[in-house]
């Protein structure tokens, strides 16, 4: 695995839409996860040829033909609600500088 | 009699009976918080007036004999990462100071139909990142047995109201020990139910296949208690949550657990645990067998993986889901920024604390390419193998059984351990996330120095009702409060 | 040189559901903003989605008229990036185990069948609007979670035409289905095409451009035909294909670049772990495959073979389901003749519908009584001129045809003793024609034949009125 430097993490800060103030910022993060990821090498000690990854605590259930919602309508918030926690707003919609 | 000593069901009673009325019991105890939680800092927000309004409206119909809800007059404190409805919900994060849900999660909703009563938002880790509720933005929580230490985390606000007194039993969360960690410093009964026992609708998702909402009190019976009320099937809201599984966990608590067979995994006792823990665990064995259970010790060799496998895999479902955050439709919204690129680096780099940008960092690092393979389907794999261990014991016994942390609580002044190693101490409550079986803490000993040990059990996939019999039967045996000595809030 | 298009096309297909794909938020083209959302689409913190049975019902049910295999389990996933419209930040897609792979559908070009591959339709969630202004976006919401399957093809495509054909072929299955509106203009079918040009005979694929903000069937035709133009020039005056994203310029009819993709986008697909796995058994796979209708190709070779349509005919027909449940109803339960029954709906049907912007099951007519006007125009009953009136009442305002033609005054009179009444009367009254007509002056015949319609105020049956005059004028 190809050794992870601060260019590295600068650009997963990228990735991740977080600035990082400056220099000291970034050594401040990478310092931990630099350690996590070397302590994760370890993994590569291990034969896992042939296990199956798994991805849910619960493995053995299944959503099924009748287990899943019907397909009904509920009540929507209302366009109030849906406004109220931010006061940059305009006709009704979430304003944000214009995207290119 | 002192109405923050009373249990759960304590209460229960002395209000069926009229003995007391719910605005005693809400009236009493935020006399207490106000008196005692400016050093123990575990409320974010207190809902005091809301509280008293229906503390009136339930004393009322307590006059009318119409006291409905198995928590009729209960007052609760609620972890700040599960919504409330019009009631700040802040992750203890800056990100959300401001933030007002228009919904409740399921759980709240669950215990507002039993007529209990929020207090208020309890502080933890920022956005549940940390097991020392230091990392939140607000405040410091402090472990009410030793003002020196740490409550632990991230429902370090949970578990030290339950010890300070401040409400009867609380409601926290737990990714990778987050309930059970905290219990176990605070010296109270905390439960990671099984994957799934829980909606999850309304808790703020830190990595969404591993958390889990639980109950923590100062009793085995009123946590069975309140796992009961909030358990149950959500399929309008969670398609996570469980369907059609037992929900009665009290009735049977008392039988006696002779034969009951307890594995203690070896390496629970290994080199990393601190000798105060291994020796209050060993007693904690003897008087299992005292009860008749027996204890036998097993293997689990994959344990030295799980904090590597559980990093990996949490921080990668974090970045996802900590990336709605971005300042356009609630939270924090930073000013300085001009377009919106800057819009969401500026809010993001600006409103999360370096414990979540670390784990986002990771967590989008682990996932993106050429490293997805290396990292996170290998942790996806490590984890089933810990799931083929624990499956095997637990085909021979019944329960598995070991300490709750590696350490007690740590004290403020201890030198700060780093890197990995601090990572380390949630080793040995990992494995229950990774695999979502149930595992329950209480507490089975105290350090010289007042802080409380805790030892965890361990069962099967919806098999909460055996771990509850055997806690109750513990409980039976040891008294935690014979050994502690008194609270240390400051004022007292 | 010589050189050689190849076309992949990415359809986007919203489904017709009664709720969002993930939450319980209504659905409705053309509301307030933000209203038909839930906390789910806002990506409000603690929300959770909840799969929608119907979604899967119609995910399963396009790709299995598109020939596809059904997975027999499929799992969703987290497709990060962050951009206003997108709430989550990441949309709840399928990465590695669609619902739907290995389909096809055959198209015609110029009386060959070809096939294109459909390599894969998955589900995921449509993204909300946003609308630009001059130095800000605004966000409307209500369009997110809206049930989506993405259509992949095989990059089997090779010339504009074709991809045109492919989309009309998608299009009509789709709307066969039912599980779509499949309406280009209120964005329930969009499509981005994958475009490259090789030399005529090389193995390997030349670097594409991805073509978006193509707005109709007609534009992508446009747009890809702008595009092989662009990229030839570039190859033979020297330069390199640069893999980028281009958008469709109506106004200039040219593509405009949007931006340059700096190796693949890193979107950092990973298992969604708030939905469980998706289990798809025999059992359910039949039930949808049973509601399957009878899809345009095979009505379309039943017409041509067995009601001796031509091809065209055929093809239009079988366009879309309404049109052709309407013409099956004509043909088989009212008995028409195919072929009359065709020219109506190709001809004054269509040019109504196109005319009015409307939709056959918005008008007044049935198959029953556009057959029975074919019916009576057939019998003489009314002319064929009439008939258009007839035919205008009847598919604004609705009704049979034999009363609209009566209320019209129109009916002709086709009964024999009332035109011989009037024949003798007219004979009667007019002996000096008679006499010129046995004379051997024709021209006397017109003059009696007009006589009789002015009597009958125009409504004898001519065909009639001219053989009886001829029978009974020879008695004298």
């Amino acid at each position: 695995m190809e050794e992870l430097d601060l260019k590295k993490i600068q650009r997963v800060a990228e990735l991740s839409k977080i600035e990082i103030k400056d220099e000291e910022e970034l050594r401040n993060l990478s310092t931990k996860i630099k350690s996590i990821v070397a302590h994760s090498e370890r993994l590569n000690d291990l034969d896992l040829s042939g296990v199956e990854p798994m991805t849910h605590a619960m493995q053995l259930q299944q959503e099924t033909a009748d287990s899943l919602r019907k397909d009904e309508a509920g009540e929507p918030v209302t366009q109030e609600e849906a406004l109220r926690n931010t006061e940059f707003t305009e006709d009704g919609q979430f304003k944000v500088p214009r995207m290119i | 009699m002192n109405i923050n000593e009373l249990t759960v069901e304590e209460l229960y009673s002395k209000i069926h009976s009229k003995e007391i009325k719910p605005s005693e019991v809400v009236g009493a105890l935020f006399d207490r918080i106000e008196k005692y939680d400016g050093n123990i800092k575990s409320f974010i927000t207190l809902t005091k007036e809301q509280a008293l309004e229906t503390a009136a409206e339930l004393d009322r119909l307590q006059n009318e004999d119409k006291m409905d809800g198995e928590l009729f007059g209960i007052p609760v404190g609620i972890k700040d990462n599960i919504v409330t409805k019009d009631i700040l919900t802040t992750c203890a994060s800056l990100m959300l100071h401001n933030f007002k849900p228009v919904y409740d999660a399921t759980v709240m909703t669950k215990l507002k139909d039993q007529n209990s009563i929020l207090m208020g938002k309890l502080n933890m880790d920022e956005f549940a990142m940390g097991s020392t509720s230091e990392t939140s933005y607000f405040q410091t929580t402090k472990n009410p047995w030793n003002l020196e230490c740490s409550p632990g985390g991230s429902s370090g606000g949970s578990a030290a109201a339950v010890a300070a007194g401040f409400v009867p039993y609380a409601l926290g969360t737990d990714t990778g020990g987050s309930v059970r960690q905290p219990a176990s410093f605070c010296g109270i009964v905390g439960m990671k139910p099984t994957y799934g026992r829980v909606s999850r609708f309304g808790l703020i998702a830190f990595a969404s296949s591993l958390d889990q909402v639980g109950p923590m009190t100062r009793t085995v019976r009123d946590n069975a208690k309140v796992l009961e009320l909030i358990s149950g099937e959500d399929s309008s809201n969670d398609m996570t949550s469980a369907r059609n599984q037992n929900t009665d966990f009290l009735s049977g608590i008392e039988k006696d657990i002779k034969g009951m067979k307890l594995a203690l995994p070896k390496e629970f006792l290994g080199d990393d645990v601190d000798a105060s823990v291994t020796e209050a665990v060993l007693k904690a064995k003897e008087r299992f067998e005292s009860l008749g259970a027996i204890v036998e010790e097993v293997e689990m060799p994959n344990l030295q993986y799980v904090v590597s496998s559980y990093y990996l895999i949490a921080s990668s479902e974090a970045s996802a889901n900590l990336a709605r955050f971005d300042g356009i439709r609630y939270g924090y919204r930073s000013e300085n920024a001009k377009t919106l690129e800057e819009l969401y680096k500026k809010s993001r780099g600006e409103g999360f604390g370096d414990e979540v940008k670390r784990r986002i960092l990771l967590g989008t690092y682990v996932l993106s390419a050429g490293h997805y393979d290396d990292y996170y389907v290998k942790a996806q794999k490590l984890r089933r193998l810990v799931s083929d261990d624990v499956q095997r014991i637990l085909t021979d016994y019944d329960l598995i059984i070991g300490p709750t942390t590696t350490t007690p609580a740590h004290r403020y002044d201890e030198v700060k351990i780093e890197g990995t190693k601090e990572y380390k101490n949630d080793i040995l409550t990992i494995p229950a996330n990774l695999v979502g079986v149930p595992s329950l803490s209480i507490p089975c000993g105290v350090t010289e120095d007042n802080r409380p040990i805790g030892m965890q059990l361990i069962g099967n996939h919806f098999e909460e009702r055996k771990i509850y019999n055997a806690a109750y039967q513990f409980e039976t045996v040891y008294n935690l409060h014979e050994e502690l000595k008194n609270l240390t809030m400051g004022a007292e | 040189m010589h050189f050689e298009t190849v076309i992949g096309l990415e359809v986007h297909v919203e489904l017709k559901t009664n709720s969002k794909i993930f939450s319980n938020a209504p659905l409705h083209y053309g509301h307030e903003p933000n209203t038909n959302i839930s906390v789910v689409e806002l990506g409000y913190p603690g929300t959770l989605p909840v799969l929608n049975e119907t979604a899967v019902e119609y995910g399963m049910k396009a790709a299995m008229a598109l020939n596809m295999q059904i997975a027999e389990n499929t799992k969703f996933d987290r497709k990060n990036y962050y951009y206003p419209d997108n709430p989550k930040a990441y949309q709840i897609s399928q990465f590695d185990k669609p619902i739907g792979e290995h389909g096809s559908l055959d198209i015609e070009i110029d009386g060959e069948k070809k096939t294109i591959g459909i390599t894969r339709l998955h589900l995921e969630e449509d993204a909300g609007k946003s609308t630009h202004k001059e130095d800000y976006s605004l966000v409307d919401l209500n369009r997110q979670g809206t049930a989506l399957v993405e259509i992949v093809s095989e990059p089997d495509i090779r010339t504009p035409e074709e991809a045109y054909k492919y989309l009309e072929k998608i299009k009509s299955i789709i709307q066969y289905t039912g599980v779509s509106d499949v309406k280009m203009e209120e964005g329930s079918l969009r499509c981005d095409a994958n475009i490259s040009i090789r030399p005529v005979g090389q193995e390997e694929f030349g670097t594409k451009t991805e073509l978006k903000n193509l707005n109709s069937f007609n534009f992508v035709r446009k747009g890809l035909e702008h595009e092989v133009k662009r990229q030839e020039q570039v190859l033979l005056s020297g330069g390199i294909i640069e893999q980028e994203t281009r958008r469709y310029d109506e106004k200039t009819g040219e593509t405009v670049l949007m931006r340059i993709k700096e190796g693949a986008d890193d979107y950092r697909y990973f298992p969604e772990p708030d939905l469980m796995h998706l289990h798809i058994d025999e059992e359910w796979k039949e039930r949808i495959r049973a509601s399957i209708p009878t899809l345009p190709d095979e009505l379309r070779e039943k017409y041509i073979n067995e009601y001796d349509l031509p091809v065209y005919d055929a093809e239009i027909l079988t366009m879309r389901k309404e049109m052709s449940d309407f013409f099956s109803d004509m043909v088989e339960t009212h008995k028409a003749d195919p072929k009359l029954a065709s020219n109506w709906l190709m001809g004054g049907v269509n040019e109504y519908l196109n005319k009015n912007n409307a939709e056959l099951e918005d008008t007044g007519l049935t198959a029953e009584n556009l057959t029975g006007m074919i019916n009576i125009i057939e019998d003489g009953t009314i002319s064929s001129k009439q008939a258009k009136k007839v035919f205008s009442v009847l598919i604004e305002k609705g009704g049979t045809a034999k009363q609209v033609a009566k209320d019209l005054g129109m009916e002709q009179i086709s009964d024999p003793a009332v035109l011989t009444g009037m024949v003798t009367e007219v004979l009667d009254a007019n002996e000096q024609s008679v006499e010129d007509y046995k004379n051997g002056k024709d021209r006397a015949i017109g003059f009696l034949v007009g006589q009789i319609m002015k009597k009958s105020k125009g409504q004898a049956n001519p065909k009639m009125v001219n053989q009886i005059l001829l029978e009974e004028i020879n008695k004298r």
